[in-house]
């Protein structure tokens, strides 16, 4: 393994979740965005030891995964307009333009997770890792499904606003 | 709410129409959303990798009442509880219809609680339950009987809930109707009846589909058919199969679920070994057989002492050492480390053979590994938190070859393959790295995916595929493990097996490199078939987690016998006979 790769990879592991962010925002399927995350690794693995200059790594795995996100449509034969490449374009775009990638918000996610009461993480847990619907978690939880949705933008909201808390402090601190 | 983030989460819930998908798309030629969108899905990748890791706290931590119940008895408030107590016992019960099922509290031992949606009361004998209410042991030794009608009983061991009837009317029409949330369950239905007991688990429904069943429900082995036959229907495929009598229930990563051969300890286990020589602190890590013969030939344990090794019916050596220990393919010598240092002992005699220091004093030796041709030794080091280093040793000369800070955590396993081609290393940072086993150069690194801690690593016979045994952090973490096949030559996932309810521990392969038996901290052990790369038995005998070390597993050269070694202090010796003939009924 070369330098170039072994950086590239180290890179890669570091800033895995902003690839996954997009993958799974795109798939909404918690396997499926594994495997096309895989999909992309080797191939960056691949890329990187036939001595391909990547100039943007971030860029260049988000180009690959697009590609794959749009095979992966297409196989599955997805309605219209859940496999919008619009869409997929301009979410490329949004992460093109902002490059922070959250990895180094995301020890102070975690503990601010830990804080969250237990419905809170229940919610996320329904949402992020069953991969319920609003619909199915209505039915489960015997709740309406806008105030599911209103629920799950609140604890978002609470996430995002401890995690900056967070970082100010840290800032603060010598 | 603003709309973007409304629209955004119709997208994600996949319920988003033409219009809205028109709408979101024109927001977004705006910078600000654009900027808004991208956070939102950073965000959402953090939180899938963290829910995916700490499944386990969600899971065990979502129980609202038992919390409650926790604060309000430290808070020692006993006359409100006989206050609550009182007015659930006293609350008019509804009319009872023919198709709510009556239950009844038989036994209970430790703490055990009636539970409703709200509430939760210490349960007692003789205690009525109302229709909905569940019941919920807790702790290890918590154990209660509830008998339903029909002569239905429920054992609970400790840490259990269930809930006794079903929640709507259009599920209690079907018949007794209860709901598994956790825990360790046995449900006895002896006689013939009318209607149908339905089991529903986070899988899916089990339905008794004979006069006389019996059937275990737990974290650790999912469905178990003890008696009769069942139906399950899994929740999301709506598939349906039969499980017999010393079936359970697997299912492959997309769904599909089959019946596979159950092995209990009472039919199949040859022998158990107990702590008999080693102390009380001693816990087994590491088993292996004698090569050309079937005799377990080392068994090594590590107390407050140091470590202690031998063949069981050979005296016990103490020496200095620690947790990690590996054994030579001839089974002549047995490496530890201690301070740093690595120590070769005869695994006859016990005598320190030769002594190796580490090129950084006391810097923490985490896994060893032999060479096939015994020549060279692999060293992983760091813990958690440090860095993670593999060093290679000549060990005739005792000189170190290569030490290289390969994983930015410490390593947890290394693998020779037989052919002695490869070297893989596993570590805490989630990567398996291949490595040149004559110049200690990296050859190529993967990525865990999904991000879980590398346990175990072992190479097929033909040295063609690396079996990677992963799981949470932490092994109290109820995240289920994965095993993966590494097709080394392509470079590339051969298959993913899935299974086991927690972190896979050890992996070892039939010496004809059909099947792999693996052995997790969810205590059991599973039989997988690689020409089919399903599971086809599971061995349940462990009361605690197989060994974390990579090794606690051992397959006897002729693969008639395996060797297990547990955190519950025992060496179980199994016999294997009855395992093939189960892969080839599968």
């Amino acid at each position: 393994m070369t330098e170039a790769s072994k950086s590239l990879s180290i890179w890669f592991i570091a800033e895995r979740h902003a690839l996954m962010g997009f993958i799974y925002g795109m798939v909404r399927d918690l396997g499926v965005a594994e495997d096309i995350f895989q999909e992309v690794w080797i191939r960056l693995a691949e890329a990187a030891g036939q001595g391909e200059r990547i100039a943007n790594p971030a860029a260049w795995c988000r180009g690959v995964a697009k590609n794959l996100i749009l095979h992966h449509w297409r196989e599955r034969r997805v309605a219209k307009v859940l496999a919008d490449s619009d869409l997929l374009d301009l979410v490329e775009q949004a992460l093109n333009e902002h490059a922070d990638d959250w990895s180094d918000r995301r020890q102070s996610l975690l503990e601010c997770m830990n804080r969250l009461p237990d419905k809170a993480r229940e919610l996320l847990h329904l949402k992020y890792t069953e991969g319920l619907s609003f619909l199915q978690m209505a039915a489960r939880l015997g709740k309406s499904v806008d105030g599911l949705k209103m629920a799950l933008s609140r604890v978002r909201r609470a996430l995002a606003e401890c995690v900056e808390k967070k970082l100010q402090l840290s800032e603060l601190q010598p | 709410m603003n709309r973007l983030e409304e629209l955004l989460l119709l997208w994600e819930d996949q319920s988003i129409s033409e219009t809205e998908l028109v709408e979101l798309k024109q927001l977004l030629a705006e910078p600000a959303a654009r900027a808004q969108l991208a956070e939102d899905f950073m965000m959402t990748g953090v939180l899938v990798e963290a829910l995916r890791t700490q499944r386990a706290a969600a899971s065990t931590d979502s129980v609202p009442p038992r919390s409650r119940l926790r604060r309000w008895l430290l808070w020692g408030s006993a006359a409100a509880a006989s206050l609550l107590a009182a007015v659930l016992l006293t609350q008019p019960e509804r009319p009872s219809s023919p198709s709510v099922p009556f239950a009844q509290v038989e036994l209970v031992q430790g703490e055990t609680f009636v539970v409703a949606k709200e509430t939760s009361v210490p349960a007692r004998a003789g205690q009525q339950l109302t229709p909905g209410a569940g019941i919920r042991t807790e702790g290890q030794e918590s154990e209660a009987v509830v008998k339903l009608e029909d002569d239905i009983r429920l054992r609970l061991s400790g840490d259990t809930t269930v809930f006794t009837s079903a929640d709507t009317p259009d599920q209690a029409e079907l018949g007794t109707h209860l709901a598994f949330e956790r825990g360790d369950l046995l449900v006895e239905a002896p006689t013939a009846r009318q209607r149908k007991l339905t089991v529903a688990t986070p899988m899916g429904l089990a339905i008794a589909g004979s006069d006389e069943t019996a059937m275990q429900f737990s974290d650790a082995t999912g469905v178990v058919v003890v008696r009769g036959t069942i139906d399950f229907v899994h929740k999301n495929t709506g598939k349906k199969v039969r499980i017999h009598s010393g079936q359970y229930l697997a299912a492959t990563a997309d769904g599909e679920v089959y019946a596979a051969q159950f092995f209990s300890e009472e039919t199949n286990v040859w022998t158990t070994f107990p702590n008999q020589g080693f102390g009380v602190n001693a816990i087994p890590y590491a088993v292996t057989f004698a090569p050309e013969e079937d005799r377990l030939a080392a068994v090594a344990r590590a107390g407050r002492s140091g470590l202690r090794f031998g063949g069981l019916a050979d005296e016990v050596k103490q020496v200095p050492g620690s947790t990690c220990v590996a054994f030579s393919h001839d089974g002549k010598l047995v490496a530890s480390s201690d301070l740093g240092q690595i120590l070769i002992y005869d695994a006859v005699s016990g005598a320190l053979v030769k002594k190796l220091d580490a090129p950084v004093p006391r810097m923490r030796t985490s896994c060893l590994a032999f060479s096939p041709d015994g020549k060279k030794l692999a060293a992983g080091r760091g813990g958690h938190h440090d860095g993670g280093h593999v060093e290679l040793w000549d060990l005739a000369a005792g000189k170190l070859l290569s030490s290289v800070r390969g994983h930015p955590l410490g390593v947890t396993c290394l693998a020779f393959s037989p052919d002695g081609k490869q070297l893989a290393s596993g570590s805490y940072d989630k990567c398996v790295v291949f490595w040149d086993p004559v110049n200690g150069a990296e050859r190529d690194r993967l990525l865990m995916v999904p991000a879980l801690t590398v346990w175990a690593l072992t190479f097929s016979p033909d040295s063609q595929t690396l079996a990677i045994a992963t799981g949470a952090a932490d092994f109290r973490f109820q995240v289920p493990g994965i095993i993966k096949l590494w097709d080394v030559a392509a470079n590339k996932p051969r298959a993913v097996l899935q299974g086991h309810a927690r972190a896979v521990t050890s992996v070892v392969f039939a010496p004809d490199g059909h099947s792999l038996i693996s052995g997790s901290a969810d205590t059991t052990v599973r039989l997988w078939d690689l020409d089919t790369y399903r599971e086809y038995g599971m061995l349940k005998g462990h009361k605690a987690a197989i060994g974390f070390e990579a090794i606690a597993l051992a397959l006897s050269p002729d693969g008639n016998w395996l060797a297990t070694a547990s955190y519950d202090h025992t060496v179980k010796l199994w016999k294997t006979t009855w395992l093939r003939r189960a892969s080839r009924i599968s």
